[in-house]
């Protein structure tokens, strides 16, 4: 019985799951699904809380693990899926028969996310990654505008299949040198296994999976495209929801490898996360400079902030992956704004060109003040959360002694307020066009969400320190294991 | 002696198809390639002593796999005609996979793997063995297989059916 | 046969599948060269298996683990191609440019 307490989230996720598909074989209305999908993610979120202190291994030992920080990555995964279920309700720019299953495959696609946060051995976590990933492939293609859904989810799906067969590869060096796919077995082992090569390579190709899904150099080819041609409450799933879960895989594989003191070679590693880093936040930032389009400029932006969150990662410190927690939270929040402002704007559009935000500030004061406070925290500007956490994410580095790193990182994220800004210039500065004068008048579910997500980045800017020991205290849990 | 001709053989055939799928300019012959490697894979899990897994290899890999991309290719007539080959593209990329081999072969054979003192013999790994590792210590595994082929099947029918509504 | 032998022939195949996969000639030669990959990481699991592992039931479990996921990757990815080619009539790489910015 205990053990079902522990994998209550997922277990409540994935039940809701099947009940969406029972509601769907009913023949049930859309508007009922996805009552009953946003009922149960509201449970799930529930049921986070209330796991959020235990700790134990439901299964097998060592296979999978719950803790502190796994429940609560699994609690701003749950909390990030009511906020896109939010969006959900019937949105036109799917297909019109698809708009029952959005709620279901949103769900499962959680459910495995929630697992990959939790597993700690190899294989299970690569279940997760591929269950998570099969429901958005299906989910893109039921863009209404058919070329262009099933255009995007090629791409995104032929990238996501060579690197999670490249993730595949490296585990099965990992597998040969250690003898064993689990995590707490291969830390024990990492003093003879870090002065072999071969397994810093294995390790490398291990993580390029994890790193597709983060959008980190010389994985990111999808990010704009794929935000591009999703549809946009799949776009907001994509760039939010999954964001979460590969940054917690990422914390763990590192925090097994990297802060053991006998590593010699995990510089090996740190050399080329900091390459890696360095590519990322140059090239996301520079391609986003010309973008015209709303959500591209978003996806150049995602691969900008993957190498922010790298920057802190090769700290190889509780420190670092403590600031990564704590931004991963409020990331998460201010991408949904901007998000939710392209769904809103784009309701009946296939695209969100930035032209369309043009008079935003006539047409809906409440979503031009989301869109403000959204993208300030992507630039990083004070009071959000955007300053704060890039201020950790810096910090931890710089405690590292990478000056030169830091200094590249705050140069890129100058060149970004540059295109940011623009954004807002369209949003309250320009007329509206001609064909889009209308008010526009989000649900009052969304202006909920959206009051709910502006106060998180609000109040993590102005007050960090309560979801700073949180995130400190989740990384001392993660750290005890290893 | 005979064990020893059987695998080579069998590596042969699969490296061979591998490099013949790689780089055949015709899209059916593509996967005719994949499937003589299938079947040499399936050899070489023979030799190392589980007939199982290379049953399930030749029934779902060649037998479903192989079988439902040539029905794609079927199903799309344009497939089937001689895809655009670029040369240069390929010799490109060769250049870059041979690097790669390169690196990775000499890392291979420099490192020294944790031998066991002899290898696994068959009457370790039955299907029982399977079965039970799959019922007890990888359970979570096993329920995570088959929610994802649930999952596949369901998000194949639903993107593959025609749209009801064309309005 | 020694272990090294069936590492070499498993790097074969993944570098075949890298070559088949960035020539990009078309969609399902695309997706011949993922299959020859996870091939390639099947075959090293299973040498490591009967040379190094400990429990040799360990990478049998993960092969049939990897055929299983391997099926349901590729009927996913065939019905998106049979979309793909009712709205465009062609499955050609080279054709899908439309979205690039």
């Amino acid at each position: 019985m205990a053990n079902v307490l522990l994998i209550l989230p997922e277990l409540t996720i994935f039940l809701a799951a099947i009940l969406v598909f029972k509601c769907l074989i009913l023949g049930l209305s859309v508007l009922h699904v996805w009552r009953v999908a946003f009922a149960g993610s509201l449970l799930g979120l529930g049921a986070c809380l209330i796991t959020l202190g235990m700790t134990g291994e439901p299964f097998h030992p060592g296979i999978y693990r719950v803790d502190l920080f796994s429940q609560l990555m699994k609690t701003v995964i749950a909390a990030a899926l009511v906020l896109v279920l939010v969006l959900s309700d019937s949105p036109p720019v799917m297909r019109r028969d698809a708009w029952r299953e959005l709620p279901f495959f949103l769900l499962l696609s959680s459910a495995g996310l929630m697992m990959m946060t939790s597993a700690t051995e190899l294989i299970t976590l690569y279940l997760a990654l591929e269950l998570s990933a099969f429901p958005v492939y299906a989910l893109i293609v039921l863009h209404r505008d058919r070329r262009m859904g099933s255009e995007g989810a090629t791409k995104y799906m032929l990238q996501g299949m060579v690197a999670s067969a490249v993730t595949l590869y490296g585990m099965s060096f990992i597998f040969g040198l250690s003898g064993t796919t689990y995590l707490s077995e291969i830390a024990a082992a990492l003093p003879e296994l870090g002065s072999q090569p071969l397994f810093w390579v294995g390790l490398l190709l291990l993580l390029a999976g994890f790193l597709f899904k983060l959008a980190l150099f010389p994985f990111h080819f999808w990010a704009p495209d794929t935000y591009f041609s999703s549809p946009h409450p799949v776009a907001t799933f994509i760039a939010t929801v999954s964001k979460v879960a590969a940054i917690a895989v990422l914390c763990r594989m590192v925090a097994v490898a990297g802060w053991n003191e006998a590593s010699i070679d995990g510089e090996t590693l740190r050399i080329v996360l900091i390459v890696l880093a360095v590519a990322a936040m140059t090239l996301g930032n520079l391609a986003a400079l010309v973008q015209k389009d709303f959500k591209r400029l978003l996806g150049y932006s995602a691969i900008a902030h993957a190498g922010y969150i790298v920057v802190a990662l090769q700290a190889f410190s509780s420190l670092g992956h403590t600031a990564i927690v704590f931004y991963t939270i409020g990331y998460l929040a201010m991408t949904w704004i901007c998000f939710m402002v392209a769904c809103e704007v784009g309701r009946n559009r296939d695209t969100v060109p930035v032209s369309a935000l043009a008079g935003l500030w006539q047409r809906s004061p409440m979503l031009a003040l989301c869109l403000l406070i959204g993208i300030f925290g992507l630039t990083g500007l004070p009071p959000t959360v955007g300053f704060i956490g890039k201020w950790f994410l810096f910090s931890a580095a710089l405690e590292d002694g990478q000056f030169l790193l830091v200094l590249i990182a705050a140069l890129n994220s100058a060149v970004a307020v540059y295109y940011y800004m623009r954004v807002l210039r369209v949003a309250y500065l320009l007329e509206p066009a001609k064909e889009d004068t209308g008010i526009l008048a989000p649900s009052p579910l969304v202006v909920t969400g959206a009051m709910v997500a502006c106060l998180v980045v609000l109040w993590m800017g102005v007050a960090p320190n309560y979801f700073w020991e949180i995130a400190a205290e989740a990384i001392v849990a993660l750290g005890a294991t290893y | 002696m005979i064990a020893t001709l059987v695998i080579a053989a069998f590596m042969i055939l699969a490296m061979a198809g591998a490099i013949y799928a790689a780089l055949v300019p015709h899209t059916l012959h593509c996967i005719i390639g994949l499937g003589l490697t299938l079947f040499g894979v399936a050899g070489i899990y023979l030799y190392l002593g589980s007939p199982f897994v290379a049953a399930m290899q030749i029934l779902i890999y060649i037998g479903g796999i192989s079988v439902a991309m040539v029905f794609a290719l079927m199903l799309s007539v344009s497939l089937a005609k001689k895809m655009k080959h670029s040369e240069i593209k390929v010799i490109l990329s060769s250049i870059a996979a041979i690097l790669f081999l390169a690196v990775m072969a000499r890392l291979i054979m420099t490192t020294e793997f944790p031998l066991r003192e002899e290898p696994a013999g068959a009457a370790a790994w039955g299907v029982e063995q399977i079965g039970h590792g799959f019922l007890t210590t990888y359970s979570p595994l096993f329920i995570g297989l088959a929610i994802c082929l649930s999952v596949a099947i369901i998000a194949a029918v639903l993107v593959a059916r025609r749209e009801a509504d064309k309005s | 046969m020694s272990l090294s032998a069936f590492l070499l022939v498993s790097l074969v195949l993944f570098s075949a599948g890298l070559v088949a996969i960035m020539s990009r000639r078309n969609l399902v030669t695309i997706l011949v060269g993922i299959e020859l990959m996870l091939n390639a990481a099947s075959i090293n699991f299973m040498a490591f298996n009967y040379y190094t592992a400990v429990d040799p039931v360990v990478g049998q479990i993960i092969v049939l683990v990897i055929i299983g996921l391997a099926a349901a990757e590729v009927a996913i990815f065939l019905s998106i191609l049979m979309v793909l080619y009712r709205a465009r009539h062609d499955v050609d790489v080279e054709e899908i440019r439309e979205i690039r910015g």
